[in-house]
């Protein structure tokens, strides 16, 4: 393997190098507005991807220029991209004078943007969240749609998680090491002071990082990058928070080399769109620069955001028929106040130095080191010999009572009105069992937080050199050492005095946390239950060759990365006295990719683009350590996944017409899932006993194909249409294995593992993402400075989450005869087992605003934009579950007898009509 | 210009469209379900199995006390003492013909020392003295603890060599003078693999 990189290397530098006769090409970019220059535009001649960006007087110029009819593209954040057809006499200098930018207001629906990203689903206790992929705006059509139009209903790009993406500040990605995915939350806010951003697509290359196959977001924080000028906006909402407030100021470059930027945001919210859905966010931002000389630069940022928020809970459809789609089981009142028992608290501040060396005119070096360390909470309610305080808790809902067959009409309206008047968690009532205690003092009801209290260093170097004029090399080493402490945090005992440490479910050495310390009685911030660290040690590095020419460009790269994870207990559980306190084994894998592609230029209008990658990934650290609360154990069976990638583009790039059609594949080998719960007749021996088991899927294959399409269309100077369709199929391609590891066998001295055999998912569809997505959108844009939008979106073809264990041969399977159980035929098991597809929706969505001049002599403007989501007030289910509790058909079958299961499905739902109005001033 | 843009777009999306072939919404793997080419637990079908007695006077019976559930074939050689017997219990012709892999399984339950019972399989036996056919002696687990009455799987017994014709299974019991098991067998079934 090491050979193969090294050989690649070689051969690539290699290739001659042509000489060409060279035209010269300039030209002089203002702000519409203000008649200002404008630094830092990016200008770009399409057919080589050469690029230079504008000086302080916002002047650029290319030394050499391509002949025919080379197309430019002069961009830059927060203004509208513009596109020019050139003619190029061979030696002559092209001036195109003085270029006006207009600035973007799809920027500014950037600002509003956010407010979908962080809506989270699942109430898995994750750090970070499940949100929609890489859905900042680029400015691809497609990706806008998916963005701004489809992303609130949780569509994602080419059906992938956004672990397959890489989102990074500065180079060092920020995609957690524990779950793989990005966590918004820690910088979420800053919209402004993150606004310097690159995208790319699927494996398509990006200049810091080998990356994945959805994309990769870069995010430059270099204070010398931003437009100087100051930034105030206001905004209201009735999404997950009511208030914002915002402000930015960067200074710019000054005569002795130093540029800086600060920023500050607010967020706040006594109640989201769901009920009891508090939020409360801060966050902070800095970032200074001291350029030494033409040579060196060193840049300090740091970003501080914290976010608080109540969760809210996914329900049955029985519960919501009952209840409505804003009802949340989560909050109760007290005092006056609605109290969410599920919050979620971040606080990660992250401080970067980077050093920014240009070593000659071809060359660049930047290196970064990152310092990050916080914590993550996510609070719940724990209780012991007590009922359980779940207002939705399957024994007082009407269908277990009706399911049972022995209650009266009478009776079960009764429980309904009792269930309806006694929705909502009661806090009062917890407190007073906590006084009537039996034991005086201890409490019976407690709230806690999973905590999880990450310290992470990273560091990477990424190197951007001209071999030649047609050949650039990338290359970029990242390393990252994570100490991970996850923890019980005893938040409030409730009025009582402590809390005894102990699982109430076993007796004896079993119900102790920790038998190095046994009996204990714990108070408020005392660590209780499980207590442990995961250690992770991440290096990983890539380069890439990109060519250029004017028919045709091409690139290759290769990456190797090496992961070592481990965990260390700091109790001794009592149920795995041997394998829980101390240091595990260590865990390495080594994995490596490659990647190529090819860009073929019909003419300077009409482009084809192909990419395609092989990779390995290492298993997410979340995944490794089956049973991480409680013991040492590694996952069985658990190997790298190995990714194949490949699309085809055909991409139209005129004044009047910009379009992309794609055709993709992707799929995802060995791929292992993790998932906890409560499960009937799964392996103990009398049957119908309950256990909590975690069960692990390992071998699973995902694979998605489709197509994408993106179409934008100038039909006069101030109206543009759009079109954006994804038309695809994301399912299982074939079936995984399934085993369970049951801490209740473990108790009774058997071996907590379990294992299922086949899981048949074969088929079956990916979950909770839309397969099929389009829109349709008309924006006019009036010269004086005002604008409206609006468009229509269809999604369909999202499915429900299928629990595995019920597609195990458990489920047909009656254990004690080796038969099937009765009522088991192909046409049963197929109709109980039929994946929900849910309902495909319409959304419509308009949009406007207006910006003013404040003064002719400078750039301060004022304006506002406001939009209406989800116009129709269309009630939509984004996501959902099966849950597992009823493992095989007879019980299955009964529970699903009388139309109303009481363990049915639960579902998330996306906000009904929202707006956002926001009002903003630059000076 | 335009429309040859939109057309070769059409056309390419056309192209790329053909590339998905997609499942359908009912083509999604299930759990094992076993499909029977045989399957008999003595429920309705006692008068369609052949009993042979070679010896003595006792005969093969059918249970309906003590099957599993329901009824089951009982056979013992004791009556006020143990007998010497050999009886036969030989199933309904079994149509074999149109596969070409199957699995054998039933269960035994036993008590009282004695022979075990022994397990046959025949492609060409019609009716009458078993002697006259060919028959195949196939190994599957019986309940041999003889102090109780156990139900035993039998395990799979793979029969696939005597697929593609008609077959007949036979339970051959024998007992003697100084001991007789009494044998209890149900849920005989030949599972398509």
């Amino acid at each position: 393997m090491k050979k193969l990189v090294l050989s690649t290397l070689l051969v690539l530098q290699a290739v001659f190098v042509f000489a060409q006769q060279t035209s010269t090409l300039k030209g002089k970019v203002v702000d519409s507005k203000s008649q200002k220059p404008l630094q830092n535009v990016v200008a770009t001649i399409q057919s080589t991807n050469q690029s230079v960006v504008t000086d302080a007087e916002g002047i650029f110029n290319f030394k050499s220029i391509p002949d025919g009819e080379p197309v430019l593209v002069v961009s830059s954040t927060g203004y509208r991209t513009q596109t020019f057809v050139l003619e190029v006499t061979p030696g002559q200098t092209v001036d195109l004078g003085t270029i006006v930018l207009e600035e973007d207001i799809t920027t500014e629906l950037q600002l509003s943007l956010v407010t979908i990203t962080e809506n989270d689903l699942g109430d898995d206790n994750t750090g970070s969240e499940s949100t929609s992929g890489l859905l900042q705006a680029s400015r691809d059509t497609y990706q806008q749609a998916a963005a701004f139009n489809w992303g609130q209903a949780r569509f994602r790009i080419r059906g992938l998680d956004n672990q397959y993406g890489t989102t990074m500040i500065n180079g060092i990605s920020m995609n957690k090491i524990y779950d793989g995915r990005p966590q918004w939350s820690n910088w979420g806010g800053l919209n402004d002071a993150t606004r310097n951003q690159e995208f790319t697509m699927g494996s398509s290359p990006s200049e810091y990082t080998f990356g994945g196959i959805l994309g990769t977001q870069e995010i430059d924080t270099r204070a010398s990058h931003y437009r100087p000028g100051s930034r105030i906006t206001m905004s209201g909402t009735n999404t997950n928070y009511s208030w914002r407030a915002m402000g930015t100021h960067a200074s710019g470059l000054n005569d002795k080399g130093w540029a800086f930027v600060v920023s500050g945001s607010r967020r706040w919210a006594e109640e989201g769109y769901f009920e009891g859905t508090d939020y409360s966010a801060s966050s902070l931002f800095a970032s200074v620069e001291k350029k030494f000389n033409d040579n060196h630069s060193i840049n300090f940022t740091s970003i501080y955001a914290e976010n608080s928020r109540g969760k809210s809970s996914p329900n049955t459809q029985e519960v919501t028929d009952l209840m409505g789609v804003k009802y949340n089981s989560y909050w109760g009142w007290q005092g006056g106040q609605k109290r969410n028992s599920r919050d979620k608290d971040i606080a990660e501040p992250i401080n970067m130095l980077s050093h920014y060396w240009k070593i000659n005119e071809n060359t660049t070096l930047h290196t970064n080191v990152a310092y990050q360390t916080g914590s993550i909470g996510n609070t719940r309610l724990d209780y012991q010999n007590g009922n359980n305080p779940d207002p939705t808790y399957y024994k007082k809902l009407p269908s277990y009572f009706n399911n049972l067959g022995t209650y009266s009409e009478a009776e079960i309206d009764g429980i309904r009105n009792d269930f309806v008047n006694n929705s909502q968690i009661n806090w009062n009532a917890m407190y007073l069992a906590n006084q009537n205690s039996g034991f005086p003092g201890r409490s019976i009801y407690v709230l806690y937080e999973d905590r999880t209290d990450d310290t992470q260093w990273s560091a990477n170097s990424i190197l951007n050199t001209s071999l030649s004029d047609h050949i650039s090399l990338n290359g970029g080493v990242n390393f990252k050492r994570l100490k991970s402490h996850n923890f019980q945090n005893l938040l409030d005992l409730m009025g009582g005095t402590y809390f005894a440490d102990i699982d109430p479910f076993y007796s004896g050495d079993n119900s102790q946390s920790d038998l190095n310390n046994p009996n204990r009685y714990v108070g408020e911030s005392d660590t209780y239950g499980y207590n442990y660290n995961l250690f992770a040690t991440v290096f990983d590095g890539f380069t890439q060759f990109k060519f250029n020419y004017s028919k045709f460009d091409f690139y290759l790269a290769q990456s190797f990365s090496r992961t070592e994870y481990q965990r260390e207990g700091l109790y001794r559980n009592g149920i795995y006295a041997n394998n829980s306190y101390g240091k595990s084994q260590k865990t390495t894998y080594e994995n490596f990719g490659f990647k190529g592609g090819l860009t073929y230029k019909i003419n300077g209008r009409h482009l084809l683009d192909f990419n395609g990658v092989y990779m390995t990934k290492a298993p997410i650290m979340r995944n490794v350590f089956s049973n991480a609360r409680l013991n040492n154990n590694i996952t069985p069976n658990l190997t790298d996944e190995n990714i194949v990638a490949a699309d085809a583009s055909y991409i139209i790039r005129s004044p009047k017409l910009k379009a992309r059609l794609t055709g993709f594949y992707n799929k995802i080998s060995n791929s292992s899932e993790i998932s906890f719960y409560y499960a009937e007749s799964i392996g103990d021996a009398d049957g119908d006993a309950d256990s909590f088991v975690s069960e692990i899927v390992t071998g699973l294959d995902k694979q998605a194909m489709g197509a994408e399409l993106g179409l934008e269309y100038k039909i006069t100077s101030t109206i543009t249409a759009n079109a954006s369709a994804s038309f695809g199929q994301y399912i299982y391609s074939d079936n995984a294995k399934l085993i369970t590891n049951d801490d209740g066998r473990a108790a009774e001295g058997l071996n907590p593992i379990r294992n299922f055999g086949t899981v048949y998912l074969k088929d079956y569809h990916q979950p909770g993402l839309p397969e099929q997505a389009y829109s349709f959108g008309l924006e006019y844009r009036d010269p004086h400075y005002w604008w409206i939008g609006a468009n229509i979106n269809y999604l369909t073809g999202s499915y429900v989450d299928v629990s595995s264990i019920l597609r195990t041969d458990n489920f047909t399977v009656d254990p004690s005869t080796g038969d099937n159980y009765d009522g088991v035929t192909e046409t049963s098991v197929r109709n109980i087992l039929k994946q929900e597809k849910f309902d495909n929706f319409m959304l419509l969505n308009v949009i406007g605003g207006k910006s003013w001049r404040i003064s002719s002599k400078n750039r301060n403007t004022f304006g506002f934009f406001a939009s209406i989501n989800n116009v129709l007030d269309e009630v939509y289910k984004t996501g959902g579950f099966e849950q597992s509790r009823k493992a095989t058909y007879p019980d299955l079958a009964a529970d699903r007898a009388n139309g109303t299961p009481s363990f049915g499905s639960k579902y998330f739902y996306g906000y009904g009509r929202t707006y956002f109005v926001n009002f903003y001033i630059n000076f | 210009m335009m429309k040859k843009n939109i057309k070769s777009l059409l056309l390419s999306a056309v192209a790329c469209l053909s590339l998905v072939s997609c499942v359908k919404d009912d083509e999604y793997a299930i759990p094992t379900i076993y499909e029977y080419l045989y399957k008999d637990g003595f429920e309705t079908s006692w008068t369609d199995w052949t009993k042979v007695s070679v010896t003595g006077a006792q005969e093969w019976q059918l249970d309906t006390q003590y099957g599993n559930p329901g009824n089951c074939a009982k056979m013992s050689g004791f009556a006020s003492g143990n007998n010497v017997n050999e009886d036969w219990l030989i199933s309904p012709v079994i149509d074999l013909s149109s596969v070409n892999a199957a699995l054998l399984t039933f269960q035994t339950a036993s008590k009282f020392s004695g022979n075990p019972l022994e397990v046959k399989i025949s492609t060409d036996y019609t009716s009458g003295d078993p002697t006259s056919a060919t028959w195949t002696d196939l190994s599957g687990n019986l309940d041999l603890d003889t102090s109780n009455y156990v139900w035993t799987n039998s395990g799979n017994i793979d029969i696939s060599s005597f697929t593609g014709t008609n077959v007949r299974l036979a339970f051959k019991y024998t007992s003697t003078s100084s001991a007789s098991t009494t044998w209890e067998i149900d849920n005989i079934k030949i599972l398509k693999n």
